[in-house]
């Protein structure tokens, strides 16, 4: 099923700029800067920068949730609110519907489409065994562990086969432990669906773990301060963590990183 | 039933038995224990206080259910719209500001002095209770879960089928909780104070004024039955269906 990776750009970004109207104050606040990317299909780009910079905003106006002050944003050519998404947010447990079971969680999104309810739960149970995710689904999403939440969640975009992948630092609410198994369940889905992911970290390791390219974001007013390509081989395991390579992407990453912070 | 709730009511009631015992209240005030359960069994016994309460029942639950079927409504409309919203906040501050007792008059004039009357009383007072709680139900859901449902393409009506009513019913039904013991409170004073028949309200104001006061215990004992079991079948009711709700 892997992604025949066709160079044309699926995710375009062009001279975004984003500014919030501030109550009470003349002036408006500017989050992102002319921001201009472009991303393949089937590729994975992790986002990293300092605290409370534009990470967020940036993927809320790629996912049409937001709309931009200037520029463009198309996903496979089509205004952002005009394709499908698969939206995942750290608060697995508020994106996650608590008075449904998990199995008519997984297949909230096929309800939309419009599926009858036999059918959809057929599906919802095939999609998971062809990824081979174990997960109950009788019960209901509280009861489920916090990496088992985000997982539910997770294939739960993953089902509707949406457009791209937008993941809001989705394993920072995760411990240690859970957040590393994530990641390799994450590069597994990846390469079983072949979608296209743009995942927004605070954490650098996991930032270049997971990424084909890196994009290193500025302070408020976000800009993009440099993209690292992360040619590391695939699959990976955690151990290319200690690889010369990750070490100089990291450093060098770091580097720019201070730069963002201390500018 | 905890064994500290059944020493407590063993501590009452013996209290109330050396009180009657010793005559340490007038025994026209506070009868003593024995002799109001006697009077409360043979009501029991011969049936005479059970189409009281059953009346009594009857009226609130037909109030609350009119009260609920339009407070609800209502107030689904004045979360999900902020025109509505704006345009009703004001009125229904205003009314409910208003204590419920001072509009009886009013009802009496409207609707007479039958049953339609003590429901619509009821109706409003809980109503009113229900529609505010279903308003912050409605307006305090979740905006990631909202966010979920745009992002897969649901549309607003969707949303709010599917993700905003659902996020709203913990907070509508302790609207309806709040407002059931309301209701009670709000039949029993107008079946004291409105001409009626029937009721547990009309048997407790017959009996005080009569000085039958173990038969006005009786009654009061009734009410407080019948208050206290409606509110654990509701409670019990409300964990098996809102099991998500602080979860």
């Amino acid at each position: 099923m892997k992604n025949s990776r066709v160079g044309f750009p699926h995710i375009c970004i062009r001279g975004l700029c984003k500014s919030y109207v501030q109550a009470g104050r003349s002036e408006s606040l500017e989050v992102l800067r002319d921001i201009t990317l472009d991303i393949e299909k089937g590729e994975f780009v992790t986002f990293f920068g300092p605290n409370a910079c534009g990470k967020t905003t940036l993927l809320y106006v790629v996912g049409g949730l937001t709309p931009q002050t200037k520029g463009e944003v198309s996903i496979n050519g089509r205004a952002p609110h005009q394709t499908t998404k698969g939206f995942i947010f750290q608060n697995y447990a508020d994106s996650l519907f608590p008075w449904r079971s998990n199995i008519d969680n997984l297949c909230f999104p096929l309800e939309i489409t419009g599926l009858p309810k036999r059918k959809r739960r057929e599906r919802a149970r095939q999609f998971l065994s062809s990824l081979g995710v174990k997960l109950p689904l009788a019960g209901f999403p509280y009861e489920l562990s916090g990496g088992q939440q985000q997982l539910l969640a997770i294939v739960r975009a993953l089902i509707y086969d949406p457009d791209c992948m937008l993941m809001d630092e989705p394993f920072g609410s995760l411990d240690y432990q859970t957040r590393l198994s994530m990641q390799i369940t994450l590069l597994d889905l990846w390469s079983k669906t072949g979608k296209t992911i743009v995942f927004v970290s605070h954490e650098i390791d996991e930032a270049i773990f997971l990424a084909d390219r890196l994009v290193l974001l500025s302070n408020k007013p976000t800009r993009i301060m440099d993209i690292l390509k992360v040619d590391l081989p695939r699959p990976r395991s955690h151990e290319i963590i200690e690889s010369h390579e990750f070490v100089r992407l990291k450093t060098q990453a770091l580097r720019i990183f201070k730069q963002a912070v201390y500018e | 039933m905890k064994k500290e709730s059944v020493l407590s009511a063993i501590v009452l009631l013996s209290a109330w038995a050396l009180v009657g015992a010793f005559h340490l209240v007038n025994p026209l005030f506070l009868p003593p224990p024995w002799k109001v359960f006697t009077v409360l069994f043979g009501l029991c016994y011969t049936g005479s206080i059970l189409g009281d309460v059953l009346k009594t029942l009857y009226r609130m639950v037909l109030g609350f259910g009119l009260g609920a079927a339009i407070g609800i409504p209502i107030g689904l409309l004045m979360g999900r719209s902020d025109k509505v919203y704006r345009s009703l906040e004001f009125l229904v501050d205003f009314f409910r500001s208003i204590p419920v007792t001072a509009l009886f008059p009013l009802f009496l004039v409207i609707f007479g002095i039958g049953d339609l009357a003590k429901c619509s009383i009821v109706a409003w007072s809980t109503g009113l209770i229900i529609l505010v709680n279903t308003v912050y139900g409605v307006k305090s859901a979740k905006k990631t879960r909202i966010m979920v449902a745009q992002t897969m393409g649901a549309s607003n009506l969707e949303t709010f089928t599917k993700v905003i009513f659902f996020e709203g019913v913990p907070h509508i039904v302790a609207g309806l909780r709040t407002s059931l013991s309301m209701a009670l409170i709000v039949v029993i004073v107008t079946e004291m104070f409105m001409g009626t028949e029937s009721g547990i309200g009309r048997r407790i104001f017959d009996a005080s004024v009569t000085y039958r006061t173990p038969e006005m215990y009786s009654a009061i004992i009734c009410a407080g039955l019948l208050g206290f079991l409606l509110n654990k079948i509701f409670v019990f009711a409300e964990t098996k269906l809102i099991h998500w709700r602080g979860k």
